[in-house]
C-alpha cells in the first residue's frame, strides 16, 4: 500500500510543480532563464540516467553515447533532409534504446558489474565519439549547425533568442519524463527492476528474468536521454562529437542523480537545480565579486575549482544525497 | 505419481566432484528430506534443480517437464520456489513488496497481487512489518520472509533450504506447524535440513547425500538405522555434540 500511495503522491507533486512552473518566465529574463532552462534539461538528463543508475543498479558511465544519438539523429533530420526535429528527438530516442539494449545485452550476457559495467558504458560513449569524429556522413570532427527553418516555430522548434518558448519545451520534456519514470516504477515491472537491484539471484527465484527488465530500464533510460539530446541541439544549434559523446557529458548527466539522491523520483530533479546554480553562481561570484572578494576577480579557473569543491562537500556529508538525505530524516523522524 | 525426478546428476567445480550420479524422486504431496554433513553437495543439488547451476550430466524432470538447464526464472514460473540457505531478502522493498514480485507472477493485476502478498505475510506472522523495510527484520524474520516469498509464487514444490535453522525451539515448532499445514494444502517439498529432529518428523522420505554421492534413502527409521549413514552423518553429529 505504501509504495502505491507513494507513487501516487508522485504523481500530485508532479501536476502541482508544473503549475507552479508554469509562470516562471514572467519573472526571469535573459541569464536567469538560461539558468532556468539548463536546469531543467539537466533534471530531465538526471531523472532518465537515474532510472537505469538508481532504480534499476546499473551504474552507467556512459550516457553521453544516448545523449549524443539523439543530438545527432535531430541534427541530420534537420539539417540534411529538412524536417521537423521532432521526428529527430523520436528517431534518437528508438535508436538510442535500440543501441541501449545492444550495450545491455552484450554487458549483462558476459555478466559485467559495478564498476566493470560502468568502464563498458563508457567505452561504448568512446568508441561513438571516436566514429563520429572520422565519419564524414555526420560533417566528422566539425559537426552541425542547424540552419534556420521556416514554418511554424513549434515544428521547427526555433524560437528567437530569450524567448520563453524554450523554456515551455524542456519544462514539458521534464514532465513528460517524469510521468513515464514514475508510471513505469508503479507498474509490475518497476517492481521487477527493483527487486532484480537487491537482488537478482532472488528476483530470477520469484519468476523474474532479469536480463528482460535490465533491458527494459536501459532502453527506457536511453529513450528519454536522447530526446534530452535533441532538445540540447536545438537550443544551442550546434553539436560535434566531443559535445555529444565526450566523458564531460556523461558525468554532467550522473551528478544531478548523485547529488540529488539516487534512486528516488526527485532527486535528480533537486540534484540538478543544486548543480547548475552552484556552477552558474560560481561562474558568477568570481566574474563580478562582491568588494570585499575583489581579489578574486578574473582569476581563471576558480569558477570550477569552488564548484567542485562544494560538490565534494555535497557528496561527503550527504552521501545519499539531498533530497534522499531529507526523504530519510523525515521518514525517521 | 512422480512430481520431481532428478537423474543420475554430476556437477564438477573445477575438477572437485561436487555431484556423482545423484538420483532420487519426489512424489506429489510428500516431504522429502535431504540430509548428509556440510559439504555434501545438497546446496548444489538444489542450485541444479532451481535452474541456478547447469549440471555436466543427468536430467531433472519436473511434472512431466524435462527442465534440466532452464534458467532459474522459467523454472520458478513453473511452479518450483525455493528458499536461500543464506538469506536474500529485498533489503530495501518493504516485507510487503518482497512477497509482491512472487505474487505478480500469478497475479498480474497489482491490487489483486498486493492483496495476496498480504495474505501470505499475516500467515506467516509478518504483518505488523508489512511497510516496513525488510532490512529491520531479524534472523528470524528474514528466515519467514524467505519462505513467505517462496510461497507467494503458489508453487507445487518446495525446494526449503535450512528453513530452520538459527531459530529458537518456540519458532521452530510454528514453522514445523506451517510447513504441515501447507503441505495438506498439496504443496510437495524437498527440504534441506540440520534440525534432525524436524527433519524426522516431518518426511515421508529421506535420502542422505556424502561427498556428492547419495549414500542412503528410506523411511526415517531405516535411514537411522542404516550404518553407513550413522557413521558418515549421524556418528559425525554425535561427535560434535560430543565436543
Amino acid at each position: 500500500m505504501e509504495v502505491l500511495r507513494r507513487f501516487d503522491r508522485d504523481l500530485l507533486v508532479l501536476a502541482a510543480g508544473v503549475l507552479v512552473l508554469i509562470p516562471v518566465p514572467l519573472f526571469l529574463s535573459g541569464f536567469l532563464l538560461e539558468v532556468a532552462i539548463q536546469t531543467l534539461l539537466f533534471g530531465l538528463l538526471g531523472v532518465a540516467w537515474n532510472l537505469m543508475g538508481g532504480f534499476a543498479g546499473q551504474f552507467s558511465f556512459g550516457h553521453a553515447a544516448f545523449f549524443g544519438i539523439g543530438a545527432y539523429a535531430t541534427a541530420v533530420v534537420v539539417t540534411d533532409y529538412g524536417l521537423s526535429p521532432w521526428i529527430g528527438m523520436l528517431l534518437g530516442a528508438a535508436l538510442a534504446a535500440a543501441f541501449g539494449v545492444l550495450v545491455g545485452f552484450l554487458s549483462f550476457r558476459y555478466g559485467l558489474k559495478g564498476v566493470f559495467f560502468a568502464l563498458a558504458t563508457f567505452a561504448f560513449a568512446e568508441m561513438l565519439r571516436l566514429i563520429f569524429r572520422s565519419l564524414e556522413a555526420v560533417n566528422a570532427a566539425r559537426g552541425f549547425n542547424i540552419p534556420i527553418q521556416s514554418g511554424n516555430p513549434w515544428l521547427t522548434l526555433q524560437f528567437p533568442q530569450g524567448s520563453p518558448n524554450y523554456y515551455y519545451v524542456i519544462l514539458a520534456l521534464l514532465a513528460l519524463t517524469l510521468l513515464v519514470v514514475i508510471l513505469l516504477m508503479r507498474s509490475r515491472a518497476g517492481t521487477f527492476i527493483l527487486s532484480i537491484r537487491e537482488n537478482e539471484d532472488a528476483a530470477a527465484a520469484l519468476g523474474v528474468n532479469p536480463m528482460r527488465y535490465k533491458l527494459l530500464a536501459v532502453a527506457v533510460s536511453a529513450a528519454l536521454t536522447a530526446i534530452g539530446g535533441a532538445f540540447y541541439v536545438q537550443y544551442f544549434f550546434f553539436i560535434d562529437p566531443d559535445l555529444a559523446f565526450g566523458a564531460g557529458v556523461s558525468i554532467q548527466i550522473l551528478l544531478p542523480a548523485i547529488v540529488g539522491g539516487i534512486g528516488t523520483i526527485w532527486g535528480p530533479v533537486v540534484g540538478a537545480l543544486i548543480i547548475i546554480v552552484l556552477g552558474q553562481g560560481s561562474t558568477a561570484l568570481v566574474r563580478t565579486p562582491p568588494p570585499f572578494l575583489d581579489v578574486l576577480q578574473g582569476v581563471s579557473g576558480l569558477d570550477v575549482a569552488i564548484y567542485g569543491a562544494l560538490i565534494v562537500l555535497v557528496v561527503l556529508f550527504l552521501p545519499r544525497g539531498v533530497f534522499g538525505t531529507l526523504r530519510e530524516r523525515l521518514r525517521a523522524a | 505419481m512422480t512430481l520431481l525426478a532428478v537423474q543420475n546428476v554430476s556437477k564438477s567445480f573445477a575438477g572437485l566432484k561436487a555431484l556423482q550420479n545423484v538420483s532420487l524422486r519426489v512424489e506429489r504431496g510428500s516431504i522429502v528430506g535431504l540430509i548428509g554433513p556440510n559439504g555434501a553437495g545438497k546446496t548444489t543439488l538444489f542450485n541444479v534443480i532451481a535452474g541456478v547451476m547447469k549440471p555436466d550430466a543427468g536430467r531433472v524432470v519436473f511434472d512431466g517437464t524435462d527442465v534440466t538447464g532452464w534458467p532459474a526464472y522459467r523454472i520458478a514460473r513453473l511452479g518450483i520456489g525455493r528458499t536461500f540457505q543464506l538469506m536474500k531478502p529485498f533489503d530495501s522493498l518493504s516485507v510487503l513488496d518482497n512477497v509482491t514480485v512472487a505474487t505478480l507472477q500469478r497475479h498480474r493485476n497489482r491490487k489483486e497481487a498486493r492483496e495476496v502478498a498480504m495474505e501470505v505475510v499475516e500467515r506467516l506472522g509478518l504483518g505488523q512489518w508489512a511497510n516496513k523495510r525488510a532490512s529491520v527484520l531479524s534472523t528470524a524474520g528474514y528466515k519467514r520472509l524467505e519462505l513467505a516469498k517462496a510461497l507467494g509464487l503458489e508453487p507445487s514444490l518446495l525446494l526449503l533450504d535450512e528453513v530452520l535453522a538459527g531459530l529458537v525451539p518456540s519458532e521452530r515448532t510454528r514453522v514445523v506447524e506451517l510447513l504441515r499445514e501447507i503441505r495438506g494444502e498439496g504443496v510437495t517439498m524437498l527440504l534441506v535440513e540440520h534440525v534432525m529432529s524436524a527433519v524426522m518428523a516431518l518426511s515421508d522420505h529421506i535420502h542422505v547425500l556424502h561427498h556428492g554421492e547419495m549414500l542412503a534413502s528410506g523411511t526415517p527409521e531405516e535411514v537411522t538405522k542404516d550404518s553407513r549413514v550413522i557413521e558418515a552423518y549421524l556418528g559425525e553429529e554425535e561427535h560434535h555434540a560430543g565436543a
